[in-house]
């Protein structure tokens, strides 16, 4: 006796350790809701790209922003009110709005450069002749419609090099409408405007700090005023978002569902001593999950923790069984040694299930299993070697009056129901079937914890802002900064041929901004010295009614350009370009990646046939963004899919060796298999697509469901006890469709869908469980299992 | 509203001591469309000699006004709603978006809402004043912003009835361009 006392002392010893260990732990663990957490440690460089830019691409730095609900002049003073006070924030990276910056930094550095950045510049043009022809377009400019307009540049820049430079940057200039030179919604009803945020856009703390920081600029632009209001859209935004609302919805469902797992146990056990050391297997075993993930992962993501707020539906069960089945005058040891077999089983074939995840590519995936399986293994431990030593020593619990005459009424007329149990799972079965591959979701977008509503607004947004849809990518790799430039180069003229076939409407490309330091050079070897070009352009104006010094603007700066020193991109700091430069020229592994986003694609395939019969584009690969990142979510599906295939033979073999009975295995897991079946049909019946975390769902629901059938399954030694077990079966399930069911109602649609599809094949599972469970005459002899 | 800010800036007529901008708009507003002759001159301090332009003018109403340039080489300014569309004599094209093109918009919209006869958006762009009488008027008009200051110091539109004679443009660097317009027979 004092053996145990003392085992149990380290017992407690042990626990409490292991609960500070933990709680440290945790709180020092970060939790993230970026999605790219569910995104591949990928394989391949082109998807280890699409993940960098999902990550950290320029477009995860984008914050949209609309100002509405107000007269229209008011607006635009706000736009411009707004965009005054976020300029210049170290936050913020580049605010646009419409206003013409073009006195500002990004204007400077075309000016000031424009000999080393126009592809114009050629040997060519600037003898005698090229200036000649360059002289007379300028006469013929200064006549046209716009003339007045673009004169002011022509003494410094007789041959226009600023305006190819702006013409290209323009592009075909399918920009937003704008108002008072400030950009407004087709309808005019909102001024618009675009942040670029400093921060990456998986650096959450800093893009909630820039999001306030807006709030807060807007709030003082408005102070005056009434009643126009801020909307923000983008990916920051978004996450930003949606780690609140996880937070909130794992928090708000944790709190209900404890409530509510806590009244129904107060219900059977009558004593808060009960209820809160039922509640302690599952506790610690949370918190040993986060820990673990925080060990293995860095940090846990707030899908992980929504989902394993749930877990507390399976993890209490244990305490539910032990106690429910522990009759007056037995000790719990006593009923601990008679329940471990199965639970141990139990929890094995869930550690099987889960364990099948560890392998997954997502590291989201992982972190579900991790946790998973850490949350059941404590929770179990606990309820072996803790709860007893806490026990009263002559704890027991009341029969279940009230409950065991109906469940055990319920139990026995169930099996009467299997004929229609068969026929509804075959019709499910051909259902699923008849929707074939369609009932999985196969966008990547499926995974997106981003309300419908956003989203619209979001696409509203963007067609607004005429924003360039990332769709289509050249890309090209090299050693170094200056090769890849270089490569980006080496494309342009293909691409010039595909835009003047109307394949494209247009592309970018880093060389724009900054060429690589052969073409610079080439550029700087083409313009002449002082003496020759003075003595050209006194030639060149022959014939023309230009004042004779009307270009010496043009000599000084030529010549500055011919004997500056190249570009870098340092050269770009403190412009907005810097940011476009960077987000299309990256560091991959050991090199560097050139993108050129191809605006306008009309026709994928006809251009990726050109290219690729194209000497030119050589080495450089076609990324169609959506497709990439779609086909790579296929893969993730599929591989998800072959776990869960996997796991599910897994749990079979395993159960199979412990039961060592075919019919035994039989009755174990054809309830299992039902429910899996009828909860897939019923969920895609309700207008569902399934993704990757109803899969694991469906996983949970054969974990918590092998329990069910396993003690149904079970020989009792007297009809008592098989009704305490009916009923423990039965509060255990409550328990789990309330933990499950607070989710259904989460405003998040993957916890959303997680929720439901584990309330709803959990509870078929009991029932299934019931239907199909042999009727054993209470004290027959069967064989036991060890 | 207009008319109350403009009872400050429109200096009372002589003729009609009613008569004023709304008046004067109120007829442009009932032309459905017109066409017309001009000729242009333009001073610019980097040439030595003027330059001589001449084409044709249409406009329909709401919002489509085209320039076009015949003499010396045939030129395109074509405006619908906000899309500016520059045609060069070698059939290159170029689109804007006019409210994106500040300066360019100044010079447009001082036409273009005249001939529509839209006082709101004409006191939203220029600080107006307007003399003479109905036969012959004259009316300045200078930009608000500030943008559009440093390039158009103003712009004189004259003419009779709802008939523009003359456009003329003074820039903010001292260059200036003079429209005399005849009214197509057409």
């Amino acid at each position: 006796m004092t053996a145990a006392v003392r085992r149990g002392g380290w017992a407690i010893a042990l626990w409490l350790a292991g609960l500070i260990a933990c709680g440290l732990l945790v709180e020092r663990t970060p939790v993230t809701a970026d999605l790219s957490a569910f995104l591949p440690r990928s394989p391949s460089a082109t998807q280890q790209l699409l993940v960098d830019q999902l990550r950290d691409g320029v477009v995860s730095r984008l914050i949209l922003i609309a100002i509405e609900g107000d007269e229209p002049d008011h607006l635009t003073g706000v736009s411009r009110d707004l965009a005054a006070r976020l300029r210049g924030n170290p936050l913020i990276a580049a605010v646009e709005n419409g206003e013409r910056t073009g006195r500002g930094a990004d204007g400077a550095y075309l000016w000031t450069n424009r000999y080393l950045l126009s592809p114009g510049v050629t040997a060519d043009r600037f003898t005698v002749d090229g200036l000649h022809e360059a002289l007379q377009n300028d006469l013929r400019l200064l006549q046209s419609p716009a003339g007045m307009a673009l004169k002011q540049a022509l003494p410094a820049d007789p041959t226009a090099e600023i305006l190819r430079l702006t013409d290209r940057m323009l592009g075909d200039s399918t920009g937003p409408a704008s108002r008072d030179g400030v950009w407004v919604s087709s309808d005019g009803a909102r001024a618009l405007l675009l942040v670029q945020t400093t921060a990456p856009g998986f650096d959450m703390d800093a893009q909630q700090k820039t999001l306030d920081l807006i709030r807060g600029a807007f709030d003082e632009a408005e102070a005056t005023t009434g009643p126009a209001r801020l909307v923000m859209t983008g990916p920051a935004v978004f996450s930003v978002q949606t780690r609140d609302r996880i937070e909130a919805d794992a928090t708000r469902s944790s709190i209900i569902a404890t409530l509510l797992v806590a009244g129904v146990l107060l219900l059977v056990y009558r004593s808060i001593r009960a209820l809160a050391l039922s509640l302690l297997p599952a506790a610690t075993g949370a918190l040993a999950g986060v820990a673990a993930v925080g060990l293995g992962f860095g940090t846990v993501h707030g899908i992980t923790l929504g989902f394993g707020v749930t877990l507390l539906g399976e993890s209490v069960d244990y305490a539910i069984y032990l106690f429910t089945q522990t009759q007056p005058g037995s000790p719990a040891r006593r009923t601990l040694l008679r329940i471990w077999p199965t639970l141990l089983l139990g929890v094995a074939t869930s550690v099987v299930g889960f364990g099948t995840m560890l392998f997954s590519s997502f590291s989201g995936l992982a972190q579900l299993g991790l946790f998973s399986i850490t949350g059941l293994v404590v929770a179990l431990a606990v309820t072996r070697w803790v709860l007893p030593v806490l026990l009263p020593q002559d704890y027991s619990t009341e029969r279940p009056a009230r409950l065991a005459p109906l469940l055990t009424a319920l139990t026995r007329a169930a099996p009467a129901l299997r004929l229609p149990l068969a026929a509804v799972t075959l019709l499910s079965l051909a259902w699923l079937a008849y929707q074939g591959p369609t009932v999985w979701s196969a966008e990547l977008s499926s995974l997106s914890p981003i309300s419908e509503a956003d989203q619209r607004l979001d696409e509203t947004l963007r067609r607004d802002l005429g924003a360039p849809d990332a769709g289509h990518l050249l890309v090209t790799s090299a050693p170094t900064v200056d090769e890849a430039l270089a490569a980006a180069e080496r494309l342009s003229a293909p691409l010039e041929a595909l835009a003047r076939d109307h394949l494209i409407a247009g592309y970018d490309s880093p060389a724009l901004v900054l060429p690589s330091q052969a073409t610079q050079r080439a550029r700087q070897a083409a313009l002449p010295l002082p003496d020759q070009l003075r003595a050209a352009l006194t030639q060149a104006l022959q014939g023309l009614p230009f004042r004779p010094d009307a270009f010496a603007p043009f000599l000084a700066d030529a010549e500055k350009a011919r004997t500056q020193p190249l570009l870098t991109p340092a050269s770009l700091d403190g412009t907005s370009l810097k940011l476009k430069f960077d987000s299309l020229l990256v560091r991959t592994g050991t090199g560097w990646t050139a993108m050129l986003p191809l605006r306008g694609v009309t026709d994928p395939q006809a251009l990726s046939i050109r290219l690729a019969g194209d000497a030119a584009t050589k080495g450089a690969v076609l990324l169609n963004l959506k497709d990439e990142s779609d086909s790579l979510y296929r893969t993730y599906r599929q591989e998800a899919l072959t776990l869960a295939v996997l796991g599910a033979i897994a749990i079979t073999v395993l159960l199979a060796a412990a039961l060592r009975s075919v019919r035994s295995l039989v009755a174990a897991v054809m309830p299992l298999a039902a429910a899996v079946v009828i909860t897939m049909a019923l969920l895609t019946a309700l207008g569902q697509t399934l993704t990757i975390f109803h899969l694991v769902g469906l996983l949970l629901v054969v974990g918590v469901g092998s329990n069910y059938s396993l003690l149904f399954e079970r020989p009792e030694p007297s009809v008592a006890l098989r009704e305490r077990t009916v009923a423990s079966v039965a509060i255990a399930n409550l328990c789990t469709v309330i933990g499950f069911g607070t989710l259904a109602f989460s405003a998040i649609p993957v916890l959303h869908g997680i929720g439901m599809t584990v309330a709803v094949g959990a509870f078929l599972s009991l029932a299934f469980a019931a239907m199909l469970s042999r009727q054993q005459p209470a004290g027959a002899e069967a064989p036991s299992h060890g | 509203m207009a008319a109350l800010l403009l009872s400050g800036i429109a200096l009372p007529a002589p003729a009609a001591e009613s008569w004023g901008l709304e008046d004067l708009f109120a007829g442009f507003a009932k032309i459905p469309s017109s066409n017309a002759r001009f000729t242009e001159t333009r001073e610019i301090g980097m040439l030595t000699a003027p330059l001589e332009s001449s084409g044709t003018l249409s406009y329909r109403r709401p919002d489509f006004l085209e320039k076009r340039t015949l003499q010396p080489q045939p030129e395109g300014l074509r405006l619908e709603g906000d899309r500016l569309t520059l045609t060069q004599a070698d059939g290159a094209s170029r689109t804007l978006s006019v409210s994106a093109m500040p300066e360019i918009q100044t010079y447009v919209e001082s036409i273009r809402a005249t001939l529509r006869g839209d006082v709101p958006s004409i006191m939203r762009f220029y600080e107006v004043a307007l003399e003479g009488a109905p036969q012959d008027w004259r009316m300045q008009l200078t930009p608000r912003a500030e943008e559009a200051r440093k390039i158009v110091q103003h712009i004189v539109i004259a003419g009779g009835d709802t008939t523009i004679h003359r456009i003329e443009v003074l820039q903010a660097d001292g260059d200036r361009s003079v429209m005399t317009i005849q009214p197509d027979p057409a």
